[in-house]
């Protein structure tokens, strides 16, 4: 799986590439969420926007695309799409220590801010 | 029986002349078998607009004639908005030397050495306006006005005074973002810059370097030589027509972090494109875009200038 941090507008994001292992454990803990029905967090604004996991390759059935930011999870499977909670935000921080050794460090600093903001 | 008139004055009465018999028919015809050259004069007419010469209009006079030729009531020829071949030049002189032999509606006392001397005027102006570089004519996309008061400081006292306005010419385009929205790989691959200059590259374009000016820290002036790097302008320092479109964008800065730019459209408000997320004309708080300068922009905080882009501009 890919991971892909939302948060510029001209600079590239910074990305990475999780293992198999880290892609199981994320699968794993994606199951665990329940549903929800509440709003979807806006995509489209400037500033930090949340990881975009996705997954390397089609595999119908499964979900291709996963937006998390925040304790909002929003899950892209085929053409549906659902919401579901996170309340403690452990994918959001999971994901984030993810790229601690991957990015930059003032870049992953930068991101950690901006989930810590709360937007 | 039609009328020839010469769009070309301002201020003084254009000069028109009638023609009849034969020499009608003859033009008549010649303007059926070259269609091209005939442009309406309708809802949708453009054609040149500045002072000088700006066509050559062709009236018909009985009804029978729009019938027998196929051919509007009225039109214009050689006015930059159909075709302009050597041909349809050779078409325009005859025209316009044929006044030579007609009385001048209006000024039917003007003599045969007046009417010569003003047949030549015109004929120079006409082929030194058809045979000049003509820009780009690009469908709905209006030039318009883009000016403030200057006010220059004076090179020998060093004073400032209120002169002139400045005013450039650009080209404002409506907002389309389904170009950018609707196909992954253009929504994914394309940013604020490309969208900015309208400049579709897929490879996520950073200002500067197509010019080689890049990589630089985020702030306002080394993101701003980067664009002029690739050959922008700023705000006032206006392009020639021959380098339309020439758009009016903008350009702010989350300091130390990004950059961001605006487009200004047609329909008045701003669109843009934040990294591979949809194009739009909305900010971080949903408000359509009026001002860049004021709109909520996040981390952006830092609003750097304004900019035109041009047809020359490198991207990539």
């Amino acid at each position: 799986m890919n991971i892909e941090v939302r948060i510029f507008s001209g600079r590239p994001n910074p990305t990475w590439r999780l293992s198999d292992q880290e892609s199981l454990e994320f699968t794993g803990m994606l199951k665990k969420l329940n549903k929800s029905n509440v709003k979807e967090f806006p995509r489209d604004n400037l500033g930090y926007q949340g990881f975009l996991v996705m997954r390397e390759q089609h595999d119908p059935g499964r979900f291709r695309e996963v937006w998390v930011k925040g304790n909002i999870v929003l899950l892209e499977k085929d053409i549906r799409k659902a919401v579901y909670l996170d309340d403690n935000r452990r994918l959001e921080q999971w994901l984030l220590a993810s790229g601690k050794t991957r990015i930059d460090t003032d870049l992953w600093e930068l991101i950690k801010s901006e989930t810590e903001k709360g937007n | 029986m039609i009328v020839i008139g010469v769009d070309i004055f301002s201020g003084r009465q254009n000069p028109r002349w009638v023609i009849d018999g034969r020499e009608a028919q003859s033009i008549l015809k010649m303007m059926a078998s070259k269609r091209d050259i005939v442009s309406r004069i309708d809802r949708d007419y453009k054609g040149y607009e500045e002072l000088g010469y700006r066509g050559i209009y062709i009236g018909l006079l009985s009804d029978d004639l729009t019938l027998e030729y196929d051919l509007p009531h009225h039109f214009m020829i050689l006015n930059g908005s159909a075709s302009q071949d050597s041909k349809d030049l050779e078409i325009g002189t005859r025209l316009v030397r044929g006044m030579i032999k007609y009385p001048l509606h209006g000024e039917e006392k003007a003599n045969k050495a007046y009417r010569t001397k003003l047949s030549k005027l015109i004929e120079t102006e006409m082929v030194k306006k058809v045979k000049q570089k003509a820009p780009p004519k690009i469908p709905h996309l209006p030039t318009v006005a883009d000016g403030e008061d200057l006010k220059p400081i004076s090179k020998k006292t060093k004073s400032m005074k209120k002169t002139s306005k400045a005013c450039c010419y650009i080209e404002l385009c409506s907002f389309n973002p389904s170009f950018w929205n609707n196909c992954k790989t253009i929504k994914q691959n394309n940013n604020c810059y490309n969208y900015a200059t309208n400049r579709r590259t897929d490879t996520f374009a950073q200002p500067g370097r197509a010019s080689g000016y890049y990589p630089y820290s985020m702030s306002c002036n080394p993101v701003k030589t980067a664009a002029l790097s690739d050959g922008a302008h700023v705000r006032y320092d206006c392009f020639p027509s021959s380098e339309a479109p020439r758009y009016l964008i903008a350009m702010v800065v989350w300091p130390g972090v990004d950059y961001h730019w605006y487009r200004k459209h047609c329909e008045g408000f701003w669109g843009h494109k934040p990294g591979s997320t949809n194009a739009k004309n909305t900010d971080n708080n949903g408000n359509v875009i009026y001002d860049p300068s004021t709109c909520a922009r996040g981390g952006y905080t830092d609003f750097c200038s304004y900019f035109y882009s041009c047809k020359s501009m490198v991207v990539s």
